[in-house]
């Protein structure tokens, strides 16, 4: 009886939960495929595959080519992630506690989203542009600085959303205590934020190492990023050896957002 | 010399006087409580004293020493906050510890200080916990040991209390007040909790609308309040305006809508003819004789005792009485006069009044 | 400003004033740099006259078309899983079902929508399924073409719709649909009345995040669209990588991004989206 009129209440039948059970299988498939297909010995896999093999695994991770851009990436992403995530605590203090002034604030907001609601393709564009005429070219510098602005956004309101929960009263408790603001700043507050903190590294890393657009415009010819790579192989056409290097890449990724779940809320 | 002076405190908030010109002295060793209603300015006060708030003018002295100008930090004052805010990420020790490191005192002398800061409030063998495990009394008591183990000439305390169940406040009163006379801290209470406060201060100051209004003893101001806002603020009371008709010896003769109360005064600061404010207590009222008839209108049961709402001319006054669990209104003819017989609504009683006081009114 | 705050607001700029210089540097100056640029050299309206030439108009509606269809196909399928989520999912299950939608965020779109070229080729996995189980007698087309561009951009895009509306839908009180309910009201109803008005903020902020990028997305259709429809990105690469005709893609991406903030901003102009933004 109890059962009958919980599950009355709940209405809206079964709906919602066949749409979840149906995203994930739509999510985890093309995911799925890719690595079955990465294990097939043939170049041209057929399916089903005709056995098992690790050989193109070796074939990328041996591809000098592919190792570079990989490097490439990895740099990228650490420079990125961390000076994101240092740029996003600024912003976010700036936003979220500093006494600016509640419009001061809102604008300093919008601007930092700004890459999220103009085109990416607009802003690459422009950004390439401009690093040409201020003479600063294409290469390792516009491409890191695009990225740190196309992460910014991401860090930022990541940090201020635990920056906002943060009780403002514990930093005025260590101020009665006898700390200064750098003291407050290093035993209260970057501690009580640091989940936060960890989780827009990776999360700024991830973005990093997976942007495409931004890079496309701003590399020139002597950077070489792997999704750069990997763009430029999709193009001649699907081969295994571009199943294997896309698994790598799903893996490298998928450990910052295995390190970045297992993170948890001190308070 | 007082541990803590304070002069013509003034602080607005866009235009907005919240403290307006409070002036006060606490010395040392003294449990002083600021009381009031919520929004009377008592914790902007609060904050003033700790540095966490520029007053637009006046001064604060600890130890004789002006310390207006100077932030939190450099103050000689320690806070306990309302919903305590202990350090989440830090063990009960660390929290403890946290201003004995700021002011660079090491280990061991740091770890030595922060036992006998838990021991005195009875947490010993506390220090590795995390403050999220403590119960709520415990970590009453470990926000004050984190101010308390700093030695500051004035512990300021910010309704510390205001979380807890009433079984826990009442023994954490009892315990406040055994650590400030074992620590011989000096204590700035603030609550509008009239009754923890009446029970643990040396000297209570009523705040009103930014203001003191009234400061002294406890039972000073509960059985002598200068304004009705502090008699009725403090306890139970009924307020009656009158006329003074007549002198007895020091006291003065009060004629009010309930009939002519006798209010003790200084006699000669009042005229025949003056229009006066008195204010009765429950206790001073008593059951049978008095010149006073009036009829029960309501009845409360208080546990041990009973109490009355007794309309005389339109006046209510409350009387209270012991009650008598053998007697029910059954085997009682009246409650006048008898010991312990239940309160009827309907009936007409007698009343006496030993004492009215005479108190400012406000309104006018 | 106070004993409290001695630091005070020197300080505070400088803290405020590197990010914000990088957004300007990046975000507002390249900006200016193209305006001044498509305007051209004697300030003609040639490259404009270009830009609005009917070849171009088509590739610009086109875009808008693709980022207000796979928007609205992202809202449409995020209600449903997000409300199961926040209101349905068992407790201990909720995070776990919160990181399966949403893990594919962190993951390349490049090589994700790469992925599906292997699903929906003629000889990919539904292909051989469908003829292998003998329900075709020989394979679809399905690659190259609107609806396997449009998968791609919903597998892309739908996390961060999910992981947006969440938020809206968690702050959702339950107590309030039980309430319509228990006042006689149908699911339809229900979702019209609560569900609906009280998530709108959240699909707002969402469509902000994903509609400007889908719309101006550039791999997803090289990658899984139909080689005929072209999308602004395509113009804009060519003309910076190949032809160096800068003045026009300056010119086609200063229209086209109008035309993204125009229909943004007619979006938030509707009173009701507004006064519920204002609560973002």
């Amino acid at each position: 009886m109890v059962r009958v009129s919980r599950l009355a209440e709940r209405g809206a039948g079964r709906l919602p939960g066949v749409v979840v059970a149906l995203t994930l299988v739509f999510l985890y498939t093309p995911v799925l495929v890719i690595g079955y297909l990465s294990l097939s010995p043939a170049g041209q896999p057929t399916i089903p595959i005709d056995g098992l093999s690790l050989r193109w695994y070796t074939a990328v991770l041996t591809d000098s080519r592919f190792v570079r851009a990989l490097f490439t990436s990895l740099g990228i992403g650490i420079v990125t992630a961390f000076g994101g995530t240092m740029l996003g605590l600024a912003g976010a203090y700036a936003i979220v506690r500093s006494p600016l002034t509640r419009t001061v604030r809102r604008s300093i907001a919008v601007v930092i989203a700004l890459p999220l609601f103009v085109p990416t393709v607009v802003v690459a564009f422009g950004i390439g542009r401009a690093s040409a005429l201020v003479g600063f070219g294409y290469g390792y510098l516009p491409v890191v600085l695009g990225h740190l602005f196309w992460v910014l956004p991401f860090t930022t309101f990541l940090i201020a959303a635990r920056y906002g929960e943060l009780d403002d009263r514990l930093s005025a408790a260590a101020r009665d205590l006898g700390a200064d603001n750098r003291t407050v700043f290093v035993t209260v507050t970057v501690p009580l934020l640091w989940p936060a903190l960890m989780a827009s590294v990776l999360f700024a890393f991830a973005l990093s190492f997976n942007e495409f657009l931004i890079t496309f415009f701003l590399a020139g010819s002597g950077v070489t990023t792997v999704p750069l790579e990997i763009f430029g192989k999709v193009r001649i056409g699907a081969t295994a050896f571009l199943n294997a290097a896309s698994v790598l890449v799903i893996v490298v990724s998928a450990v910052a957002a295995g390190v970045a779940s297992t993170l948890r809320r001190p308070v | 010399m007082h541990a803590l002076a304070v002069d013509g405190l003034h602080k607005s908030f866009d235009g907005d006087p919240a403290v307006d010109d409070i002036s006060l002295t606490v010395p040392q060793g003294e449990f002083f409580s600021l009381i009031g209603p919520s929004g009377c300015g008592k914790t902007t006060t609060l904050r003033m004293l700790a540095g966490l708030l520029t007053p637009d003018a006046g001064r604060v002295m600890l130890n004789g020493e002006d310390v207006t100008d100077r932030p939190a930090r450099e103050r000689e004052t320690n806070t306990v906050f309302q919903d305590l805010v202990l350090f989440p990420h830090m063990t009960v020790a660390e929290n403890v510890g946290y201003g004995l490191a700021r002011s660079g005192v090491t280990d061991p002398e740091r770890g030595q200080r922060v036992d006998d800061a838990l021991a005195l409030v009875k947490l010993a063998g506390f220090g590795d916990r995390d403050p999220a495990d403590l119960s709520g009394g415990q970590r009453q008591r470990v926000a004050l040991a984190r101010a308390l183990v700093n030695d500051p000439t004035v512990l300021l305390l910010d309704e510390p209390l205001a979380s807890l169940d009433r079984t826990l406040r009442d023994e954490m009163q009892a315990e406040f007040r055994r650590i400030q006379r074992d620590s011989d801290t000096t204590f700035l209470y603030v609550t509008h909790d009239q009754e923890s406060a009446m029970s643990m201060s040396d000297t209570v100051a009523v705040m009103r609308d930014g203001r003191i209004v009234n400061a002294g003893p406890p039972r000073q101001l509960y059985t002598d309040p200068q304004t009705q806002f502090v008699a009725s603020f403090l306890g139970d009371a009924t307020l009656l305006d009158g006329e003074v008709t007549r002198h007895a010896g020091p006291d003065v003769v009060v004629k009010t809508d309930a009939g002519p109360l006798r209010a003790d005064a200084d006699a000669a600061s009042y005229a025949v003819g003056d229009t006066v404010t008195v204010a009765v207590r429950p206790e001073a009222v008593t059951l049978g004789g008095g010149g006073l008839t009036g009829t029960v209108v309501d009845i409360a049961y208080k546990g041990f005792y009973e109490e009355a709402a007794v309309d005389c001319n339109g006046t209510e006054l409350v009387v209270r009485r012991e009650r008598n669990t053998a007697a029910t209104p059954e085997n009682a003819t009246s409650a006048d006069g008898g010991t312990g017989v239940p309160f009827r609504v309907g009936e007409t009683v007698t009343l006496g009044v030993d004492r009215a006081i005479l108190v400012e009114n406000e309104r006018r | 400003m106070s004993v409290a705050d001695t630091p005070g607001r020197v300080r505070d700029w400088l803290i405020a004033g590197s990010p914000v210089l990088l957004a300007l540097a990046l975000g507002v100056f390249p900006l200016v740099t193209l305006f001044v640029e498509s305007i051209g050299p004697g300030l003609g309206g040639e490259n404009y006259a270009e830009v609005l030439s009917p070849l171009y108009r088509g590739a610009l509606l086109y875009s808008i078309g693709v980022g207000v269809g796979v928007t609205a196909v992202c809202l449409a399928v995020a209600y449903p899983i997000t409300y199961w989520i926040a209101h349905r999912c068992p407790d201990r299950y909720r995070l776990v079902a919160l990181v399966a939608v949403t893990l594919p965020l962190w993951l390349n779109y490049v090589v994700l929508n790469y992925a599906w070229v292997w699903i929906l080729a003629r000889g990919g996995v539904v292909n051989r399924i469908l003829v292998g189980s003998g329900v075709l007698d020989s394979s679809l087309d399905l690659l190259y073409n609107n609806v396997s561009m449009g998968i791609g951009f919903v597998y892309i895009y739908l996390p961060y719709v999910v992981l947006t509306m969440y938020v809206s839908m968690e702050r959702l009180d339950y107590r309030l649909i039980t309430a319509a309910r228990d006042l006689g009201a149908s699911d339809y109803r229900v979702f019209l009345d609560i569900v609906l008005p009280r998530t709108l903020p959240g699909a707002a902020a969402a469509t902000l995040i994903v509609y400007a990028r889908i719309a101006g997305a550039f791999a997803t259709p090289e990658i899984l669209g139909s080689p005929g429809n072209i999308m602004i990105a395509r113009l804009v690469v060519q003309a910076f990588r190949q032809y160096t005709n800068y003045g026009f893609a300056a010119a086609l991406s200063f229209v086209f991004l109008l035309l993204v903030l125009g229909s943004l901003a007619l979006g938030a102009l509707s009173p009701r989206v507004r006064r519920e933004l204002r609560q973002w």
